[in-house]
C-alpha cells in the first residue's frame, strides 16, 4: 500500500470525525502552545542577560594585569607582540592613559574623562563605532565618546546647582552645539616621580569623531581617545620620563588580548598562565550565567511537557475511539489481506498528523503571543513603574532550536499515545469484527 | 489447490476454574482440486464455518495442516497470512461484508490499493470488474444504496479483482432471494468456467450445494464418507 494511498485513508477517517480530530488539535496546540510560550520567556530572558553581558564586557576579551617576573611598572613593545603570537589571539589592544587631563571649550569644562592613547587600527579591529566623523590622523586630534558632552558644564554655575542628585550634569547646564570638528583646550598635569613639583601643560586638540552610543543606555561612557604621539608630546612636555624604557620606547598601562573566538579563550588563559602573565576573562562568570538559564530554560520546558503530555490523553482517547468505531472496517480489511503492519501505520498517521498539526498551530500561536508580550509588557510596566525598560530587553524569544524542541516532544509524545491504540487496531480479531461483536 | 491433513480444532470455553473443552472438528482430511467447485454442506454448529476459517487462515486449528495451492500455512504469523490471502484467496461473506463509507468501486478497489497497484490501473481494472458482474451503472453507490444481490455482487467483484486462483464463500447466497440466489449461482459458475477459478463454498443449502462438482458434507465436526457415513 502506497503512502499517498494510506494518507487518503487518514484523511477519510478524520473526515467522518471532524469535530474530534478538530478538538484533539485543538488540545495539542494548547500543549505545545503553552510549552513554547513557557520555555520562551527562559529563552528571552536569558538573551536579553547575555546581550548585555556581551555589551557590558566582551566575552572575548581577556585582561591583562602585569607580569610576575617583570620589574618594569607597564607592558613593553615585546610583551605586546609575545602576547600577540599567543595562538587563538585576534588582536592585542595597548592603552597608554593620558593621566588627569581636562577638556574645556566656550566656558565649558569636563573634568573627569577617562584620556587614552590607543591604536586606532586596533580600536577598529575591537569593534569602534563611530557615530559621525572619522579616526584621528593628526597628532593633535582626539576621538570623544557620545557622553562627552553631557560631562561638558558650565564653568560659571556653582558646584551645588550644577549636578543632580543622581551626580549628572543638569541638562540645562551641559553643553548643546555639536562637538564635531571643535577645538577644545586640553589641560594636562602631573607630578613626575621623583619631585614634588606637580607640572601642567596645555595643548590644543581638535574632535575629529564622536563615537556610535553604547547599546547599554544605563552605562555612561566619558572617554577621549587619542593618538600615542599626542601622548608622548605631553609626557614630554610634564617630564613624565618614567611611562618608557630607558631606550624610549612607550610603557603601557593597560593591555587587553582579544581571542578570534570564545572557544579560543581558555587555550589563550593557559598559555598566558604558562608565560607568567596575570590575567582574567569575562567568560568564566558568562559561561555559571549560561549554565543557570540553561537549568532554567529545561526546567520550563519539562513544565511545558506536562501540558503537552496532558493534551496526550485526548490523543489516546480519540485514537481508541477511532479504532473502536472502525473495528468492522479493520476486520474487513484484514479478512481482503491488509498487513497489520499496514493498518498500524494507517493509525499511526492519523495520531502524528494531529501531533504535528497540533504542534505547527501551537508554534504560530506561541509566536503571536511573543510577539505581543514583548510589544505590551514592557508599555504595561513603563505605565506601572513610570520607568523606561531597556529596549535589550525581551521577555520571550523563539529561537528555532525551541519550536524544533516543541515539535519533537509533541511528535514523540503523541506517536507514543497513538501507538497502543494502533497496536489495538492490528490485534482486531477478524471474525469477531466480522460479526460486528467489536 | 487445498489439502487438509488431520485438521482438529477445539474451543475452551469458561474460566480457568471451570475450563470446558468443546471439540469442534475432529480429523478431518480431505483434498480440493485447481478448478473445482466444491460445496461443504452440514447443519448449523456442524463445523463448516470452522473449517472454512482455518483454510482462510483466519484461526489456527489445534492440530493438523492446511495447505493451499502447496504452502502449508498453518505455523505463519498473522502478517504473512493477510499477505497470502491477498494474493491467492478472494472471501465472500453471507453479509456481504463491504465498508459502508466507501462506494462500490471503492470497495471493489481496495485489495489493488493494498496490493500497492497504481491509480491508472487500478481504475482500469475496477471499471472491467463492474462490467464483469453487471455494475457498470452503479460505481458511485454506496452499499446502503444497493439491493442485497448487488452488495453481493461487488462483493464478489472485491474478492475477484486481483485473479486469486482460490475463493472461499462462507453462505454466499444466505442472505439473497431465490430470484437472485439463481443469478448469483450462475455468476459463480460462469467465473468458474471462464476463469478456472476454484471456489469452495459453505452452505447448508442444497440448491447451492448443487451447483458444485463435489458435495462434500460435515456432521459434529467429522466429515461424512462418499456414501453419508460416519467414518469409524
Amino acid at each position: 500500500m502506497t503512502f499517498v494511498d494510506k494518507w487518503r485513508f487518514v484523511r477519510q477517517n478524520m473526515k467522518k470525525n471532524r469535530v474530534r480530530v478538530f478538538m484533539t488539535i485543538l488540545a495539542a496546540a494548547m500543549g505545545s502552545c503553552f510549552l513554547i510560550v513557557l520555555a520562551s520567556v527562559g529563552f528571552g530572558l536569558h538573551d536579553s542577560i547575555v546581550k548585555d553581558q556581551l555589551e557590558s564586557s566582551v566575552i572575548t576579551k581577556i585582561d591583562i594585569y602585569g607580569k610576575n617576573e617583570a620589574d618594569q611598572i607597564g607592558f613593553t613593545s615585546e610583551n605586546i607582540s609575545e602576547l600577540q603570537e599567543i595562538e587563538g589571539v585576534k588582536t592585542v589592544r595597548e592603552i597608554q592613559h593620558l593621566g588627569e587631563t581636562s577638556y574645556h571649550i566656550d566656558g565649558y569644562t569636563n573634568e573627569i574623562p577617562e584620556a587614552i592613547a590607543v591604536n586606532f587600527e586596533k580600536e577598529k579591529q575591537v569593534g569602534l563605532e563611530l557615530e559621525s566623523g572619522r579616526l584621528p590622523e593628526a597628532e593633535n586630534e582626539i576621538v570623544v565618546s557620545k557622553d562627552f558632552a553631557k560631562r561638558l558644564a558650565q564653568d560659571d554655575v556653582e558646584e551645588k546647582d550644577l549636578y543632580t542628585d543622581e551626580g549628572m550634569v543638569k541638562t540645562e547646564y551641559q553643553y548643546q552645539e555639536d562637538l564635531l570638528n571643535k577645538e577644545v583646550e586640553l589641560q594636562a598635569s602631573a607630578t613626575p616621580e621623583g619631585t614634588n613639583e606637580p607640572r601642567a601643560t596645555t595643548e590644543t586638540v581638535k574632535i575629529v569623531g564622536i563615537e556610535a552610543a553604547s547599546a547599554n543606555e544605563y552605562v555612561y561612557i566619558n572617554t577621549v581617545k587619542t593618538t600615542p604621539a599626542l601622548k608622548r608630546k605631553l609626557d614630554e612636555t610634564l617630564q613624565m620620563s618614567d611611562n618608557y624604557t630607558k631606550q624610549g620606547d612607550p610603557l603601557y598601562g593597560q593591555v587587553e588580548v582579544y581571542a578570534s573566538n570564545a572557544e579560543a579563550v581558555d587555550g589563550i588563559l593557559s598559555s598566558l598562565e604558562e608565560k607568567d602573565y596575570q590575567a582574567y576573562s569575562n567568560l568564566e562568570e558568562f559561561k555559571n550565567i549560561n549554565i543557570l538559564f540553561n537549568v532554567a530554560k529545561a526546567g520550563l520546558i519539562i513544565v511545558g511537557t506536562i501540558a503537552v503530555l496532558i493534551a496526550s490523553i485526548g490523543i489516546y482517547n480519540t485514537m481508541t475511539m477511532a479504532v473502536t468505531e472502525r473495528a468492522p472496517d479493520i476486520g474487513i480489511m484484514k479478512a481482503i489481506g491488509a498487513n497489520p503492519k499496514t493498518i498500524k501505520q494507517i493509525f499511526l498517521m492519523e495520531s502524528t498528523f494531529i501531533g504535528l498539526a497540533g504542534a505547527l498551530i501551537g508554534t504560530a500561536v506561541a509566536y503571536l503571543i511573543s510577539f505581543s508580550v514583548n510589544a505590551g509588557v514592557p508599555i504595561i510596566l513603563e505605565q506601572i513603574f513610570s520607568e523606561e525598560i531597556p529596549e535589550t530587553l525581551h521577555l520571550s524569544s523563539i529561537p528555532f532550536l525551541l519550536v524544533a524542541i516543541s515539535v519533537s516532544i509533541c511528535l514523540i509524545v503523541t506517536i507514543l499515545s497513538g501507538s497502543r491504540p494502533a497496536k489495538q487496531a492490528t490485534n482486531v480479531d477478524v471474525l469477531r469484527a466480522l460479526r460486528r461483536e467489536i | 489447490m487445498i489439502t487438509i491433513k488431520g485438521v482438529s480444532h477445539r474451543y475452551t470455553m469458561g474460566k480457568k476454574a471451570k475450563e470446558t473443552v468443546v471439540p469442534v472438528l475432529r480429523h478431518i482430511n480431505f483434498h480440493v482440486q485447481k478448478g473445482e467447485i466444491v460445496s461443504l454442506v452440514g447443519k448449523s454448529g456442524s463445523g463448516k464455518s470452522t473449517l472454512l476459517h482455518i483454510i482462510g487462515g483466519f484461526i489456527k486449528p489445534t492440530s493438523g495442516e492446511v495447505e493451499i495451492n502447496r504452502a502449508a500455512i498453518t505455523a505463519w504469523d498473522e502478517g504473512r497470512l493477510a499477505d497470502f490471502r491477498l494474493q491467492h484467496i478472494g472471501c465472500i461473506f453471507q453479509n456481504f461484508q463491504l465498508i459502508p463509507s466507501m462506494t462500490a468501486a471503492q470497495n471493489i478497489e481496495l485489495p489493488l490499493i493494498l496490493n500497492g497497484t497504481s491509480k491508472q490501473i487500478r481504475d482500469q481494472k475496477v471499471a472491467d470488474m463492474l462490467r464483469q458482474v453487471e455494475l457498470e451503472a452503479y460505481p458511485h453507490h454506496y452499499p446502503s444504496e444497493l439491493s442485497g444481490g448487488q452488495q453481493q455482487r461487488v462483493a464478489i467483484a472485491r474478492a475477484l479483482i486481483l485473479d486469486p486462483p482460490l475463493i472461499l464463500a462462507d453462505e454466499p447466497t444466505g442472505s439473497l432471494d431465490s430470484d437472485t440466489e439463481a443469478e448469483l449461482l450462475a455468476l459463480i459458475r460462469k467465473l468458474n468456467k471462464q476463469n478456472g477459478i476454484t471456489f469452495f463454498l459453505i452452505t447448508h443449502d442444497q440448491e447451492v450445494a448443487a451447483i458444485a462438482d463435489r458435495q462434500l458434507e460435515i456432521k459434529d465436526g467429522q466429515m461424512l464418507q462418499a456414501n453419508g457415513v460416519m467414518p469409524v
